[in-house]
């Protein structure tokens, strides 16, 4: 029934790069640092009440999203858009043929925050639904919901290039 | 139709349980729309996952380094926080450790019943009340009323028999106003017997008295800060002139008001005057100046100057405190044995060494003649010193190349011995460049009414 013990620059080590992009991604690169960094501070002063009920990566991504909130509201930051990097295309032949990518790239700047969130924390994070719900603090199907949702803008958003349905 | 639509997403992504999956299936398997719609959905899928620009992260180290840093400053706080809350209990272990047994031994172990009840009387100072207090105390004297002189109430904080606060009731038991003369019987033992140390003048530190029981009875009106009574030698004034007298006082050094003290009413500061003077003409001084305390109480704070000779100056310092000691009027109960047994009734005390008093003054004309005279005799001194000095040397480069018993030698060593004598002269002659003691030194004591009562 022990825990193990958690050491913090342990999971600095282990995850920073994680929580890096996570912020770099919601905040712009040239804060990322800085919300990374006090993300971390958060998480040293609150690993005594860390219960392990989740995965530190998705405690982490938590304590990054309201570092990341907060500073939006803060600095009344815009949103940066999530960028497709033009140097992986040719990797992508398969899927370029039924998706363009620069139409993705403006359904994905069209997307609200809410749905945006939901993409990012499971398509390129890698999260789990359960684990988007703990992040957002909402249940998993309301984050299946919202991934649905956000998957029928895309789509909709590239019908006239995919040929339509 | 719709319903297995909404979870087409989450069956390419393995979230849907083994009916949804089942229920998808059944379409994938059935529906080419719905296989295309599915593939589209895992194109988007796969370019979002694979094609997105991963950020290369930074500031790694310096997380590593704040991280660390932010650990040790917890440390650092943790441990200020311990070393801080010692410091207070400390602190509060040494301002109210001693005041408690310092109450316990100057109540005699009154109760806290009797406490409340000389509360009671305290706070509604009607007559009645203020007999029954005074009744309590078994002393028979009615506690000064502050209905009637504006002053507040002494008796009710005093102990049993502690009736020489009033003039009147000193008078009354016996004690005339100069009962304090030096070697008087009832003197403290540290006011009257020999000299006392310089550093009895050390500034006096006010120790709160024990607070329980009491409150402010109505019109004793506002509570005036400064000190009850001062002794204090004052600062001598540089060069050989006479100082005048009596000089301004300035106001009151501003003492910490003492919890414990007590009022003194205008008869009680007649008192002390006459202590005083008795106290300085047995030692020889002279009261030079009684003056109005500059923004004293309109019931009489006095200043008074005294002159004495600097030697004595210290232990007249210290009669004078045993004297108004033994009128309840001083408390010193680090240095005063009295003031500790009147310590409940008494006032607040604030001794201060200045810079050394003046050096006597001669008259002009003599001091003019004096100068001259002395700086021949320097002049004469130090031509002996550089004669003695070179005989010394000669003396030295002789013995080089002769013995000591040779003539040359002897004559030289006569020379020193001549040279020494009258250099011995000349110094005896010649007047100290300065004077290594003041001859007369000034005190001043200030006696000042104050309206506190105890417990403020």
């Amino acid at each position: 029934m022990s825990r193990p013990t958690l050491d913090i620059a342990q999971i600095a080590r282990d995850n920073y790069d994680a929580v890096y992009r996570f912020c770099a991604r919601r905040v712009g690169s040239d804060r990322a640092a800085d919300v990374a960094q006090e993300t971390f501070l958060t998480a040293q002063k609150a690993l005594p009440k860390y219960r392990q009920e989740s995965s530190v990566r998705t405690w982490l991504f938590g304590i990054a999203h309201n570092e990341c909130r907060r500073i939006v509201r803060q600095k009344r930051l815009e949103t940066p858009l999530l960028e497709l990097d033009p140097a992986k295309r040719s990797q992508e032949d398969s899927e370029e043929t039924l998706v363009n990518r620069q139409a993705l790239q403006t359904a994905l700047a069209k997307l609200s925050d809410e749905h945006r969130e939901v993409v990012l924390l499971h398509e390129v994070e890698g999260l789990t639904y359960e684990e988007v719900g703990v992040v957002l603090g909402v249940p998993a199907g309301t984050v299946k919901s919202r991934l649905h949702h956000a998957f029928l803008n895309l789509r909709k958003a590239l019908e006239p290039v995919g040929g339509g349905r | 139709m719709s319903d297995f639509r909404e979870n087409l997403k989450a069956y390419m992504d393995g979230e849907l349980d083994k009916a949804g999956v089942a229920e998808v299936q059944e379409h994938y398997d059935n529906d080419p729309e719905v296989r295309r719609e599915v593939d589209q959905l895992h194109a988007i899928s796969q370019i979002l996952r694979t094609g997105t620009v991963q950020p290369s992260p930074e500031g790694f180290e310096r997380t590593l380094l704040a991280l660390s840093g932010s650990k040790r400053r917890r440390a650092e706080t943790v441990r200020g926080w311990a070393l801080g809350l010692g410091f207070a209990t400390a602190l509060v272990g040494l301002l109210f450790l001693p005041n408690l047994l310092g109450w316990n031994r100057a109540e005699g172990g009154t109760s806290a019943a009797e406490m409340s009840k000389q509360s009671v009387a305290m706070a509604s100072p009607s007559e009645s009340a203020m007999e029954r207090a005074a009744k309590q105390m078994g002393t028979g004297a009615v506690p000064y009323s502050p209905d009637r002189a504006g002053v507040a109430p002494l008796a009710a904080f005093a102990k049993p028999g502690a009736t020489n606060l009033y003039a009147g009731d000193r008078q009354g038991a016996g004690g005339a106003p100069g009962i304090v003369a030096p070697g008087a019987a009832g003197a403290s033992d540290s006011g009257t017997s020999g000299p006392v140390a310089q550093n009895e003048m050390t500034p006096f530190v006010p120790q709160p008295p024990p607070l329980r029981g009491r409150s402010l009875p109505p019109g004793s009106g506002p509570l005036p800060a400064g000190p009850l009574m001062n002794v204090q030698p004052l600062p001598g004034v540089a060069g050989t002139t006479a100082p005048a007298l009596p000089q301004p006082m300035g106001p009151a050094v501003p003492v910490r008001p003492d919890p414990g003290s007590i009022s003194l009413n205008p008869s009680a500061i007649a008192m002390s005057e006459s202590a005083v003077r008795k106290v300085v003409a047995s030692m020889g001084g002279q009261v030079v100046g009684v003056s109005a305390l500059r923004g004293g109480q309109a019931n009489g704070g006095k200043s008074i100057l005294v002159s004495v000779a600097a030697e004595r100056a210290p232990v007249l310092a210290s009669r004078l405190r045993s004297a108004l000691a033994m009128m309840g009027t001083v408390s010193d109960p680090f240095e005063n044995p009295a003031g500790r047994s009147g310590r409940d009734l008494a006032v607040a005390t604030k001794e201060r060494t200045r810079a050394t008093a003046p050096a006597a003054a001669p008259a002009p004309a003599l001091r003019a003649e004096s100068s001259e005279a002395a700086s021949e005799t320097d002049a004469d001194a130090n031509t002996l010193e550089q004669d003695l000095s070179k005989a010394k040397k000669k003396r030295e480069e002789l013995l080089l190349d002769f013995y000591e018993d040779a003539p040359a030698v002897k004559d030289v060593e006569a020379e020193i011995a001549e040279l020494e004598k009258k250099l011995a002269a000349a110094r005896k002659s010649s007047p100290p460049k300065k004077p290594a003691a003041p001859t007369r030194k000034f005190i001043q004591i200030m006696l000042q009414p104050r309206l506190s009562l105890p417990g403020r």
